[in-house]
């Protein structure tokens, strides 16, 4: 048997806690370093005469290739985190509505604490 | 001297090297890349039309001029391959953006940049993660339970991955800034020491000068970390990146290679111009070594986390999928 009544409600909280606030400040760390970097933009610091050392980018295609799935992870990471954030509140939501109690307890909560 | 004024280097040794051969087949300086014969030197002594006295034609003195010049006419070729090396100032906004990405993926008590030991502060913001783990250790569905294992519980050696990935890429671009730094300093030393050996061959002693390729130190080798596996602290991969000398200073974190060295010493502008082709040679070789470790280690990089991508980023949970005909049964009830 699950909690119920103002147990619930504060159970409810947690998700829309972390749901609205923990997930979301989290993701936009992982989108700002996604974003905030880009491997294209290092490309004309690679260029060079083609007779000087690996051609005429050199490393850039192996370190590019590297930066590039560094920028992917960081952005999949992000992505997932805010989405389940959604669910998490879909579900406080939804359980809340279950139960007068519950709902009391989980918009008293989220007027106090945000 | 420095490194933007290569092309004028080479020109200054292309002269004084013809101005040294010149001299010595009988010719004299009269302007700015003019030279005359001399009216009585060795066999050229006569009745030159318009100078004193040489017996030479004008189609002789521009065979002779032919001549000495093409025994130089590659050397500003070898100089202008290197005006355009990279400048390792551009490297910097790179660096920057990623040593931004590794302060927002510090955690816990804090990372330690393994290219260069510099401590990083904790992104505070990611203990968010540990407050929501006890959120959902209350939930029973599947969903839920298989969220806190698999996100949640392994997000703190994720990170730890992704910021010393983001560290490892980072240290590459350290890397190739330390290397043009090197590159663009080697060059110019040897044209310098190219210039001054020329104006030393008629100097009493042996001409002797020597070079140091300190562009095959500039790409150092660190020592290797492990990234680790989910929850624990096996090492499920072990890699050593590449670090700049130039960031990682004195610190003995790498392996810095002794800068080869090559003797050179001549007493004709043949010979000296013949030691500076090979200490060209020789420092591009250095040059094409130092980028390869570079260019090797991100193909390594890249393959460690091709092959372990589960190391880098959780797999997409199911609950990020949940809508409201399933987010009861993904979540359960909370106990």
């Amino acid at each position: 048997m699950g909690d119920t009544g103002t147990e619930l409600g504060v159970d409810c909280y947690e998700l829309y806690d972390a749901g609205h606030n923990l997930y979301p400040a989290i993701a936009s760390e992982f989108d700002a370093c996604a974003t905030g970097f880009s491997a294209s933009s290092s490309y004309n610091a690679f260029v060079r005469d083609s007779s000087i050392g690996l051609g005429y980018s050199g490393a850039y295609t192996e370190w590019s290739a590297a930066a590039n799935t560094l920028d992917n992870v960081l952005a999949e990471t992000g992505r997932n985190l805010r989405d389940t954030g959604q669910a998490l509140m879909l579900a406080a939501n939804t359980y809340a509505a279950t139960d007068a109690a519950a709902q009391a307890e989980y918009d008293r909560r989220k007027r106090e604490l945000g | 001297m420095s490194f933007e004024e290569l092309s004028a280097h080479a020109q200054e040794i292309v002269e004084k090297a013809m101005e040294w051969d010149l001299e010595r087949m009988g010719y004299m300086k009269v302007g700015d890349n003019e030279w005359m014969p001399r009216s009585s030197y060795g066999g050229r002594a006569g009745q030159y039309p318009g100078y004193g006295g040489s017996t030479m034609t004008q189609s002789e003195v521009d065979a002779d001029m032919a001549e000495v010049s093409g025994r130089y006419d590659d050397v500003p070729g070898l100089f202008d391959a290197f005006s355009s090396l990279p400048d390792p100032a551009s490297f910097d906004a790179g660096i920057d953006d990623l040593t931004a990405a590794l302060g927002k993926l510090s955690q816990g008590s804090g990372g330690e940049d393994p290219t260069n030991g510099s401590p990083t502060p904790a992104n505070t913001i990611l203990d968010g993660m540990d407050t929501s783990q006890d959120y959902l250790a209350r939930w029973t569905g599947i969903a839920a339970a298989q969220f806190k294992e698999n996100f949640v519980d392994t997000f703190e050696s994720i990170t730890t991955n992704q910021f010393l990935l983001t560290s490892y890429i980072k240290g590459a671009l350290e890397a190739e800034k330390s290397l043009w730094d090197a590159a663009r300093r080697n060059i110019d030393e040897i044209a310098e020491d190219t210039i001054t050996a020329l104006e030393e061959m008629g100097d009493c002693g042996k001409n002797e000068w020597s070079m140091a390729f300190s562009v095959a130190g500039a790409v150092v080798a660190l020592v290797a970390v492990p990234f680790t596996a989910g929850g624990s602290l096996v090492a499920a991969a072990t890699f050593a990146g590449v670090g700049g000398a130039l960031s990682i200073g004195g610190a003995a974190v790498g392996n810095m290679e002794d800068a080869p060295e090559l003797d050179m010493s001549g007493e004709s502008p043949e010979a000296v111009i013949g030691n500076m082709r090979e200490a060209i040679t020789k420092l591009k070789d250095e040059i094409s070594k130092a980028e390869q470790k570079i260019a090797d280690k991100m193909t390594e990089l890249q393959g460690i986390v091709d092959g372990h991508r589960e190391l880098f980023v959780a797999p997409r949970p199911n609950l990020a999928d949940s809508g409201p005909g399933d987010i009861r049964e993904d979540m359960g009830v909370p106990r």
